[in-house]
């Protein structure tokens, strides 16, 4: 009898380990594999096992524990190649991945790729869709994205709650009319001030957009409180307009032109005026890990984004033409946007900035000094 | 069950958590991540940031569990209704069948945006959502449940000039009682995973919000701690359903 | 008891459901094309179908059905390895039962999609992340299944095997399994739905490079809801698809049983 039931054990087991050995696909990354390996390790012990999140539990530490143990390898091969590679000037990896936000920020990026600058620079660059920056990070620290996009705010706030984070590149400065808060025409919403008690849309709450509205609507003697904020993506924020499910939107371009074209909004205010003028409002940033292995890399991204950045800030009409190809702006509209000031390079002390604000909106808990978290020049 | 086999089960059960906590313990001081802290601090989190804490109550608890509610009545309702109608006819069930099965494939997180045009950004959508996603096994366990209800009970019934409203609520409905209750059971854990769902977007207050935005404020401890009063919620539910159980078939048998 | 199906009735039932869904579509173009709300936002029915039928043709549709299909079937097989094992060996002691039922009661309301932003940190945003999801919410259909389907045996059947001198084992083979093999496969049926739907709704939660969700996601990005709509529907349609095609594969495995429907 006992050994009937060893036998069954041992059926479990192989059973565990052929589904283990199934689970691993092309597309994993290293840390994934290795979480298999765990899952079949973890079926043998039968009590242990009695729940998913136990083995979810421990799959994911596991992995969390192979993942550091795999980029330390990675780390040390990388430093290995990077020594020799400092001096050749050659690539840690060729191939990247960067997380983007389908807007018009993002557009030095489209140019880059079409024009080639990043295979000039012997990178293969591929992108992928992110709602915002705050879903960009975790998909970069576990190594699913070699570079994200996204609103310095979530950076800063990752970096205080512990996440290792680094700023490498700063893209978009705001420009007049970039980003709006804008009303219905007939809805008797037609200044700031009327906004008091009313329902404001945003796409992310706590982030860029909250800060620069919060601070717009101190200039008119509001706080946040005298509104309702809600969070609504901006693709869907025009429709939730125009039915009146929200009173106010507050939105970047393509959509705060598209507002004003199809629905004929109520511009209320240009958020980023005044104290915002020229604010910092996204950029690039990565693992201080990736930054550390990767800095070849790293600087060719940057090289090829800035002769885009370039491109698109002074040839004309490079912006209309890319951006009608990753977005829903007809060239048309794309020619008319007001785009950001989209820069290239960083400069740590004009983000601080960021970080004060967030410190005066209790959006940051403690003082941070921006240069600390930024590459070097 | 007697007293010892009692106390045997709640020893066994007690245990069983002990040896869960103590896993979750041993392995996140093992992984020493970030992301997922140690129960030393989850579960104080989950005493003095929710549990105990006012604000919490009525910010997220209540609001989410309003919803489930109403969402959850919606559905029984209208299924329960609806299933004894269609379970009656194997015809009309045979129409019906495959649109419910349909609806049920679709994925809800799919239905968001629609609905978020169809019924607005406040609570109806929610409702509605949860409504929507939970319909589908109650009704197919109420059809299953009056299909299987025992024909000579129903002929006995009609024999002895019982009117159909009668045979239907004293005869139909308490037989089918134990498929209903199961179809109900499980739409309760949907209701839970489907409130979660419905505060994904556009939302301003609920459970699932605060889970929401603890991720996008990479606040892990909060998150866990969320996830541990979902599952306090969900055995809550459940246990509430089930004591209703009881006392409905308890009261049909009779 | 329901009485078998004859093999007449087997088209004409499939031809009333088809009319049922025909009849939806009709309301629904009706109620598209009243503009209830403004077409921009919800384009008539048969324009959305139309979309869907065109999008078989669309190469990129393929390329993310692949990629959807494939997590899901992943996360499931994963599930089925681990929940049905469990599930046999549940059933047959009442006492790793009794100890194991807490546990379950507690982290079985926790949401899949709840999990996703854990799961993104682990394993990123790839099929890792999705077949995680998946086989999180598959397990417990088909642990609760196998173990009713376990428990459902004719104990005079379990008296009679042991009275032969079949051990424990043994017994749990060939007299527990077969009994419970129906319900383990209601558990399965169960269990495929849930994973298709998790998959797509990891992608859309979750974003990715690849997948149905993710086509879904990006057609409204860029403001094409006809696009984005026939993604919704034609999810429906294949998780309906899988269903019918599990219900003929029950139908010709389990004849002779007509009553197995534990759901859980």
């Amino acid at each position: 009898m006992k050994t009937g039931l060893w036998r069954f054990l041992a059926l479990l087991i192989a059973l565990a380990m052929v589904a283990a050995a199934c689970g691993g696909s092309d597309d994993d990354s290293e840390s994934s594999d290795d979480t298999e390996a765990v899952d079949a390790a973890d079926t043998d012990d039968a009590a242990d096992t009695d729940d998913a999140a136990d083995t979810g539990d421990d799959e994911a530490d596991d992995a969390a524990d192979d993942a550091a143990g795999a980029a330390d390898d990675e780390d040390h091969s990388d430093d290995a190649m990077a020594d020799d590679a400092m001096a050749d000037g050659e690539l840690e990896k060729t191939e990247i991945k960067l997380g983007v936000i389908p807007i018009a920020d993002v557009a030095p990026v489209f140019i880059a790729l079409e024009r080639g600058f990043f295979e000039e620079e012997g990178l293969t660059v591929t992108t992928e869709f992110a709602a915002g920056g705050a879903q960009a990070i975790p998909a970069a620290v576990a190594g699913d994205i070699d570079l994200a996009f996204g609103a310095y705010p979530s950076a800063l706030r990752a970096i205080e709650q512990g996440i290792d984070m680094t700023i490498t590149q700063e893209a978009v400065r705001s420009g007049p009319l970039f980003a709006g808060m804008y009303s219905m025409p007939d809805s008797g919403i037609d200044t700031l001030e009327d906004v008091a008690g009313k329902t404001i849309a945003v796409n992310t709450l706590n982030n860029i957009v909250q800060i620069a509205v919060e601070a717009q609507l101190g200039e008119v003697g509001l706080t946040l409180d005298d509104v309702t904020l809600v969070e609504i993506g901006f693709p869907d924020m025009v429709a939730t307009l125009e039915l009146g499910d929200v009173d106010v939107i507050t939105v970047v371009e393509p959509f705060g032109t598209i507002a004003r074209n199809t629905l004929d909004a109520t511009l209320l205010v240009d958020i980023f005026t005044g104290p915002l003028a020229d604010f910092p409002v996204a950029g690039w940033y990565t693992t201080t890990e990736w930054v550390e292995a990767n800095p070849n890399t790293l600087a060719a991204f940057n090289r090829a984004f800035a002769k885009a950045t370039d491109i698109a800030v002074n040839e004309e009409g490079a912006l209309a033409a890319i951006v009608p190809t990753y977005t829903s702006a007809t060239p048309e509209a794309a020619a008319a946007l007001n785009y950001p000031n989209m820069v290239a390079g960083i400069d740590a002390d004009y983000l601080q900035i960021v970080a004060d604000y967030m410190v005066e909106q209790a959006l940051l808990d403690n003082p941070m000094t921006v240069a600390d978290v930024s590459i070097d020049g | 069950m007697t007293a010892v086999e009692r106390l045997q089960d709640v020893a066994l059960r007690v245990a069983a958590l002990v040896g869960l906590y103590l896993f979750w313990w041993f392995a996140t001081s093992r992984a020493d991540s970030l992301f997922f802290p140690e129960p030393t601090d989850v579960l104080p989190a989950v005493w003095d940031d929710w549990l105990t804490d006012g604000d919490t109550w009525t910010e997220n608890i209540a609001p989410s569990v309003v919803r489930i509610f109403y969402g959850f009545l919606l559905a029984a309702v209208v299924s329960v209704a609806l299933g004894v109608a269609i379970g009656r006819s194997r015809r009309v069930s045979e129409y019906v069948e495959p649109i419910v099965h349909f609806v049920r494939s679709i994925p809800p997180p799919a239905l968001l945006p629609l609905f978020l045009i169809l019924f607005g950004i406040g609570d109806t959508q929610k409702v509605v959502l949860i409504a929507v996603g939970v319909f589908p096994p109650i009704l197919l366990n109420t059809i299953d449940g009056v299909r299987s209800v025992d024909a000579l009970q129903l002929d006995t019934a009609a024999a002895y000039q019982i009117s159909r409203w009668d045979r239907i609520t004293k005869v139909m409905i308490p037989s089918a009682s134990p498929k209903i209750f199961a179809g109900l059971r499980i739409s309760m854990s949907i209701a839970v995973i489907l409130m979660v769902i419905s505060e994904l977007l556009a939302a301003t207050d609920g459970l699932g919000f605060r889970i929401l935005q603890a991720s996008r404020d990479f606040a892990y401890v909060d998150l866990w701690a969320g996830l541990v009063v979902l599952g306090i919620l969900g055995i809550v539910l459940n246990a509430g359903l089930s004591m209703l159980e009881h006392r409905v078939l308890r009261w049909t048998r009779s | 008891m329901t009485a078998p199906r004859s093999r007449l009735s087997v088209p004409t039932a499939w031809t009333r459901g088809a009319i049922g869904v025909l009849v939806l579509f009709a309301l629904a173009e009706a109620m598209t094309r009243a503009e209830f709300v403004t077409p921009a936002y919800l384009p008539p029915a048969s324009s959305i179908v139309g979309e869907t039928v065109g999008l078989l043709g669309d190469g990129e549709f393929w390329d993310a059905l692949g990629s959807t299909m494939w997590a899901t079937l992943l996360g499931l097989l994963r599930a089925v390895v681990i929940a049905i094992p469990l599930g046999v060996v549940l059933g047959l002691s009442k006492r790793a039962y009794r100890a194991s039922v807490t546990i379950v009661e507690l982290l079985r309301p926790v949401p899949s999609v709840a999990l996703i932003p854990l799961a993104t940190l682990v394993y990123g945003r790839g099929t890792a992340m999705k077949v995680f999801v998946v086989t999180y919410a598959c397990i417990w259909p088909l642990l609760f299944n196998t173990f009713y389907g376990m428990r459902s045996v004719d104990p005079v059947a379990v008296d009679t095997a042991r009275a032969f001198g079949l051990g424990r084992v043994k017994t749990a083979v060939r007299v527990n399994l077969p009994s419970a093999a129906p319900f383990i496969f209601t558990g399965l049926k169960i269990a495929s739905a849930v994973a298709l739907i998790l998959a797509i709704s990891a992608e859309i939660v979750g974003g990715g490079a690849s997948g149905l969700g993710i086509e879904m996601v990006e057609a409204r990005a860029v403001s094409d809801l006809q696009r984005s709509y026939a993604y919704t529907l034609i999810s429906g349609v294949i998780g309906l698809i899988v269903y019918v095609v599990l219900e003929f594969v029950e139908g010709r495995l389990f004849a002779w049983n007509t009553s197995s429907e534990v759901e859980s």
